[in-house]
C-alpha cells in the first residue's frame, strides 16, 4: 500500500517520489513567473540553488528535468522542450559513491584525475542517453547521426577499439569505459594500483556532445542543455573544484544548475590556476528557504501545497475535490480557540479550575511581595495589609488575561520603584476603564497590542495548560520557508489526529490537542534530524539548547525585557573565533536563521539578527512570531557558543533573568548575598 | 522527567500505527482504561499501570503471523530435512540431487492442524499453504489419518506411504493439547507404523509448556519458532516488563490490580491468564487465554468489560 494512502503527508523528501508524483505533487508559486522565474532554466549563467534540508531543491531541479518534461508534454515531446527552451539532465551526487575516489594508497592528484575522468563518463552518459530519448529514431537523427558521432568519437582517445557508429553505439562505450574504470577504482584498496588509462579530455564530452547535437539537429537549435547537479554537499573539496572548474569552462549551449545544502558549499576553487568563482560572475545563486520565506505569496503556496496533497489523497479515497476550493478553506480544518474580547474563551477554564482558591500567579505575586516587604523594597507598601489590598486591586476575575496583564504592569512599575500601592490602583482603574470602553490610548491597549503572546504563554504555563500552538496560519509560519517542514509537521498532526479518532480533514476541524501534540512531536523530530554528528555538531547542539534556555527563562520572568523573544542580534566581529565558527554551521544547519541586520541602540553600527529556528520554539515554549530581538554582547554570545566560556553561562543567564524578576530585578540586598548593584555583562540591557 | 502518561500515549500510538493494525486508537484505549479506577490522586493510579501495560502489549498482526508461518515450514521442518539429505549424501550442495529426494519426502509427508476444525491451528493451516506453496493435497483431517479395518473396530494408516505427520498450531501455553494428542492418534500412529515420524510445531509456546510437550509425549519433535522464556510472564521475578524501573510503577500493585479485576472475569487460578500464564501477548486472528483476561475479557454473561484485544472465546453447547 502507498505509504500517502495513509497520511497524505508521509512522504516528506522528493528524492521518494517518482517522475510522475514529482509532477502531480508540483505547486508553484504565484508570485512572479513562479519558480520558473526563480530559477531560470533557460538561463546560460550557472547558478547554485542552495537552501536548508527541506526547502524543495531536489523538488525544483527534477521538475526541470527531461522526465518531467516527457510528462508535462506528452503529446509532443520534443515541441515542448523546444517552447521549454531547455533540456534537463538531472543527476544526484549521492548515486556517485564519491568516497570511493581516496587514499587507497594513491596520490590525490591521481584521484581528482581519475574523478574528473569518471564524472565525465558519467554526465556524458546521461546527456547521451536523455538526447537518445528525445531524438532516438527521428528521421533527422538518422540523417546527421554519423557526423555527429564521427565528431564526437574524435574526442576519444579509441586505442584498440572499433569506432561507433551511432549514439547509441557511443553510449555502450562510454559504458564501457566507465565499467572498466569502476572495476580499477573498487579493486585499487586490493591491488594498491590504479591502472586508468583516460581517454577524454576534460569538458571534450560534457560539453562536446550538446554542441554537437545542438549544431546537427535542428529539432534542439536554440535549446539550452542544463546539468542538474543535486546533492553537492556529498562531493569532497577536491570533486568539487572540479564542478566548479566546468561552470569557469561552461561552454554554449550548455549550463549547470547545482543545488546544495546551506553548507554544502566546500570551495569556490576551480582548476584555472586555482582562481575562484565569483557570485555575479561565474555564478548567480538562488538561497530558496530565504526567498521563500520573505515571499508575501509563501502563504498562499503552502495552502496550496497542502492542497494538492489532499487532492491526491481524496483521489485515492474517491472524494471529488478541487485544489483552490481545498486550499480556501483550509484554516477551517483546524480547531483554534474562539475568538473573544480579552480572549475570555481560551482563558476560561482559569475560572473553573481555581473556583474558591487563589489564581497560581496572585499567588507568585503575593511570595514575591512579602519578601520584598521583609527587604523593604516595596515602595509605598508597610505592611501586610498593604498586600492584600495590591492584590485585590489587580484582580479582573472575568478575564485572566487582563489580571496578568495588571501583573506584567506592576512589576514594570515596581522596577521602576513607583509607590505600588498607588500604581496597582491605577493599573485596577485602567483595566476597569479598559473593560468598559471608556479609556483613551490606555497602557492595557498598548500593552495587548506587544504582549499579549507572551502573557497568555505565561498563564498557560502557571496554570499548568501546554502552549498552544494551533492553527494553520502558525504551522505556515513555523515552517520559515522550509516546504518539508509544514509536511513534517501535518504529518504528526495527521497522524495524532487520526489516533484520537478524529478524521481529519473530513468534516469537523482537527482538535487543539491533536495539533498541539503532532506539533511538539514534529519539534521533537527536527531538534533529533537536525543533530550533527561530530565535535562541532555536539558544540553547535550545545549551544543551541543554552540559547533556546535563555529565550525561555526571559519570556516566562516577571518583567521580560522583550516581546516573542526567539531573535538575537550581535556584533559579530567581536566575538571569538570559535563562536563565529558554530554560529556559521548552526546557520548553515538552519537551526538559526539569519533575519538580516538591526542598528545597535547606544552605536552606529549595524548588528547581525538571528532567530531560532521557529520548528524548534515548542521545545522551549517560545514564540514562533519575531518582535523584539535581545542585544547580546560578545561576551555574553561566547558564553552561549564558545565550550572556553560556558561555564560562565548559567551565571550570566541567571543574572539576566534575575534582572526581570521581583522583588530585587537584580538588585539583591547584601545580606542576602554577595551581588549587588548592576550586574555585570548584562546590565542596561533589558528595554522597557 | 517527561510525565509517563503522555510518553506511554505516544508509544502506544506509534505501535498502533506499525504493528498493531490500527486496533488500539485513543478513544478504544480511552474506554478500556475506563475499566479501571481513575487517579484520586492519592496511592498508584490504576489507569497509568493499565496503559503501562498495554504499552507492553505484544501483538503479532496478519503479515507478522504469515511471516512465522512462513519461518516454521522453512526452519522446523524444510532445512532440516535438506540437512539429513545433505548429510546421508556425502554434504551434497548439488540442487539437482536435493530438490527431487526433498519432493519425495514432502509427498511423504502430511500436515494437519491442532483442535476442532473450528479453531486457530486449523484456520492457520490455510495460510500456511498459502505462504509455503504447497498443495493441497498435502493437508489432512485428523479423522483421514486412519481407516477402520474391513468390517472391524480395528484402526489401520489410510495411507502407509506416508512417514511424517506434522501437527501444527498457533500457541502452546501449558503442553496440554500436545499431551492430549499424542494420546489419542499420536500413540496411535506409533503403534500401527512405529517408524513414522510425529511432529509437533507451534509459532508461539511457552518455555515449560513445550517442554512438557517434548518430555512427557510420543511426539519425535516438538518445536516453536518464538519461545516465550520465564522472562514474558508479566509479574515473575525475571520480568522483562518491569526492569526499567520506572518511578510511577510498581510491580506489586500491578500484579493486585491485574488479579483483583481477574478474579471477577474467571476464576482465581486464571485471573492472571489461564492456569497462570501471566502473558502481554495477542494475534490478529485471536487474543490467547494465556494473556491477562483485563486485555481481552468480554464474554457474554460476565463482568462488564471492555476489552482492548478482545479474545473470541471457545463457547461450548
Amino acid at each position: 500500500m502507498k505509504d500517502t494512502t495513509l497520511n497524505p503527508f508521509n512522504i516528506t523528501k522528493a528524492v521518494d517520489f517518482s517522475d510522475q508524483e514529482i509532477n502531480d505533487y508540483w505547486v508553484d508559486i504565484s508570485s512572479g513567473d513562479g519558480f520558473t522565474g526563480l530559477a531560470k532554466p533557460t538561463s546560460p549563467m550557472p547558478m547554485l540553488i542552495l537552501g536548508g534540508k527541506g526547502s524543495g531543491k531536489t523538488h525544483l531541479m527534477r521538475y526541470f528535468s527531461y522526465p518531467l518534461q516527457c510528462i508535462r508534454h506528452t503529446q509532443d515531446v520534443l515541441a515542448g522542450i523546444k517552447h521549454d527552451k531547455y533540456i534537463g539532465v538531472y543527476l544526484r551526487c549521492s548515486s556517485l559513491n564519491s568516497l570511493r575516489f581516496r587514499e587507497k594508497g594513491q596520490r590525490e592528484e591521481m584521484w581528482e584525475e581519475v574523478f574528473a575522468y569518471y564524472m565525465e563518463l558519467w554526465l556524458s552518459q546521461l546527456m547521451l542517453s536523455t538526447v537518445l530519448s528525445a531524438v532516438g529514431g527521428t528521421s533527422e537523427l538518422a540523417d546527421r547521426e554519423a557526423d555527429v558521432v564521427a565528431e564526437l568519437a574524435a574526442l576519444i582517445h579509441l586505442r584498440q577499439r572499433p569506432s561507433p557508429t551511432s549514439l547509441s553505439g557511443l553510449n555502450a562505450l562510454l559504458r564501457e569505459l566507465q565499467q572498466e574504470l569502476d572495476g580499477a577504482v573498487n579493486n585499487s584498496a586490493i591491488t594498491r594500483t590504479l591502472p586508468v588509462h583516460i581517454a577524454i579530455t576534460r569538458g571534450d564530452l560534457v560539453f562536446g556532445i550538446p554542441r554537437a547535437i545542438e549544431a546537427s539537429l535542428r529539432s534542439l537549435r536554440g535549446c539550452l542543455f542544463l546539468y542538474l547537479i543535486d546533492e553537492f554537499e556529498n562531493l569532497s573539496e577536491v570533486q568539487q573544484k572540479y564542478v566548479n572548474t566546468l561552470l569557469r569552462d561552461r561552454k554554449s549551449p550548455c549550463s549547470f544548475k547545482i543545488g546544495a545544502r546551506m553548507y554544502g558549499i566546500r570551495t569556490l576553487s576551480t582548476y584555472s590556476t586555482d582562481e575562484e568563482n565569483k557570485e555575479g560572475s561565474e555564478f548567480e545563486v538562488l538561497r530558496l528557504d530565504a526567498i521563500l520565506r520573505e515571499n508575501k505569496k509563501y502563504e498562499e503556496f503552502a495552502k496550496r501545497l497542502i492542497a494538492k496533497r489532499l487532492a491526491e489523497f481524496n483521489r485515492a479515497q474517491s472524494v471529488p475535490t478541487t485544489l483552490d476550493a481545498n486550499a480556501k478553506s483550509l484554516g477551517e480544518c483546524f480547531e483554534e480557540p474562539p475568538k473573544s474580547d480579552f480572549s475570555a474563551s481560551e482563558t476560561a477554564y482559569v475560572i473553573d479550575k481555581y473556583h474558591g482558591r487563589e489564581r497560581p500567579y496572585f499567588k507568585n505575586l503575593r511570595q514575591r511581595l512579602e519578601r520584598g516587604l521583609k527587604w523593604n523594597v516595596t515602595p509605598g507598601l508597610r505592611q501586610p495589609a498593604d498586600i492584600e489590598k495590591v492584590l485585590q486591586l489587580l484582580q479582573c476575575p472575568k478575564f485572566p488575561l487582563l489580571e496578568k496583564a495588571n501583573i506584567f504592569f506592576f512589576y514594570q512599575d515596581w522596577r521602576s520603584k513607583h509607590n505600588l500601592l498607588e500604581a496597582s490602583r491605577k493599573i485596577g482603574d485602567e483595566c476597569d476603564q479598559y473593560v468598559h470602553g471608556t479609556s483613551k490610548g490606555s497602557r492595557h491597549k498598548e500593552g495587548l497590542l506587544h504582549w499579549k503572546a507572551d502573557l497568555l504563554a505565561q498563564l498557560y504555563r502557571d496554570t499548568d495548560q501546554p502552549q498552544r500552538y494551533v492553527g494553520l496560519s502558525t504551522f505556515v509560519e513555523i515552517s520559515s520557508g522550509l516546504p518539508r517542514i509544514l509536511l513534517i509537521v501535518l504529518k504528526h498532526i495527521f497522524a495524532w489526529a487520526t489516533f484520537n479518532g478524529e478524521k481529519p480533514f473530513q468534516g469537523s476541524p482537527i482538535s487543539m490537542r491533536s495539533q498541539q501534540t503532532g506539533v511538539s512531536e514534529a519539534s521533537e523530530w527536527f531538534y533529533r534530524d537536525a543533530r550533527m554528528i561530530g565535535r562541532e555538531g555536539q558544540l553547535v547542539m550545545d549551544g543551541i539548547n543554552r540559547l533556546g534556555t535563555l529565550f525561555r527563562g526571559i519570556r516566562f520572568s516577571d518583567k521580560p525585557a522583550e516581546c516573542s523573544c526567539s531573535s538575537f542580534s550581535i556584533d559579530v566581529s567581536r566575538s571569538s573565533e570559535t563562536t563565529r565558527r558554530v554560529l556559521d554551521l548552526a546557520e548553515k544547519w538552519s537551526l538559526l536563521i539569519d533575519v538580516g541586520g538591526q542598528p545597535d541602540r547606544n552605536t552606529e553600527r549595524i548588528d547581525r539578527k538571528y532567530q531560532l529556528n521557529r520548528m524548534l520554539a515548542p521545545r522551549w515554549d517560545l514564540s514562533i512570531y519575531r518582535r523584539g530581538a535581545l542585544a547580546l554582547k560578545p561576551e555574553e554570545l561566547n558564553a552561549v557558543f564558545d565550550p572556553d566560556h560556558v561555564e560562565e553561562f548559567d551565571k550570566l543567564s541567571e543574572e539576566r533573568v534575575a534582572r526581570m524578576s521581583a522583588p530585587f530585578f537584580g538588585h539583591v540586598p547584601r545580606a542576602l548575598g554577595d551581588m549587588s548593584g548592576d550586574l555585570g555583562l548584562y546590565a542596561e540591557q533589558d528595554h522597557d | 522527567m517527561e510525565p509517563l502518561m503522555p510518553f506511554l500515549k505516544a508509544k502506544i500510538k506509534t505501535l498502533n500505527e506499525t504493528i498493531w493494525e490500527n486496533r488500539a486508537t485513543d478513544p478504544a484505549i480511552t474506554e478500556w482504561l475506563d475499566n479501571f479506577s481513575p487517579s484520586s490522586g492519592a496511592g498508584p493510579d490504576e489507569q497509568m499501570h493499565a496503559l503501562f501495560l498495554l504499552s507492553n502489549f505484544m501483538y503479532f498482526g496478519d503479515r507478522e503471523i504469515r511471516g512465522l508461518l512462513k519461518a516454521l515450514y522453512r526452519d522446523l521442518y524444510r532445512y532440516p530435512i535438506i540437512e539429513e539429505i545433505r548429510r546421508a549424501n556425502n554434504d551434497t550442495v548439488d540442487s539437482s540431487l536435493i530438490d527431487p529426494l526433498f519432493t519425495a519426502q514432502l509427498q511423504a509427508t502430511r500436515f494437519l492442524g491442532v483442535g476442532n476444525p473450528s479453531e486457530s491451528g486449523c484456520h492457520l493451516l490455510y495460510y500456511f499453504r498459502q505462504e509455503n506453496n504447497l498443495p493441497k493435497n498435502l493437508f489432512i483431517h485428523t479423522h483421514q489419518i486412519f481407516t477402520r479395518r474391513g468390517g472391524t473396530d480395528s484402526l489401520q494408516l489410510r495411507d502407509t506411504a506416508i512417514s511424517r505427520y506434522i501437527f501444527i498450531d498457533d500457541f502452546c501455553g501449558s503442553g496440554k493439547q500436545g499431551s492430549e494428542y499424542s494420546r489419542d492418534l499420536v500413540e496411535e500412529i506409533k503403534k500401527l507404523k512405529s517408524d513414522a515420524s510425529v511432529a509437533y510445531y507451534v509459532l508461539f509456546a511457552t518455555a515449560k509448556g513445550i517442554g512438557k510437550v517434548k518430555d512427557e509425549t510420543k511426539f519425535d519433535s516438538a518445536r516453536a519458532i518464538y519461545e516465550l522464556d520465564s522472562s514474558f510472564k508479566c509479574f515473575s521475578a525475571d520480568s522483562r516488563y518491569f526492569r526499567n524501573r520506572l518511578p510511577e510503577i510498581d510491580q506489586s500493585f500491578c500484579e493486585r490490580m491485574c488479579r483483583l479485576y481477574g478474579q471477577k472475569m474467571v476464576s482465581s487460578a486464571d485471573a492472571l491468564g489461564f492456569e497462570d500464564s501471566q502473558l502481554l501477548i495477542g494475534f490478529h486472528h485471536n487474543t490467547p487465554d494465556n494473556t491477562l483476561p483485563v486485555i481481552w475479557f468480554d464474554e457474554p454473561g460476565g463482568v462488564p468489560w471492555k476489552p482492548m484485544f478482545r479474545r473470541y472465546p471457545k463457547l461450548a453447547w
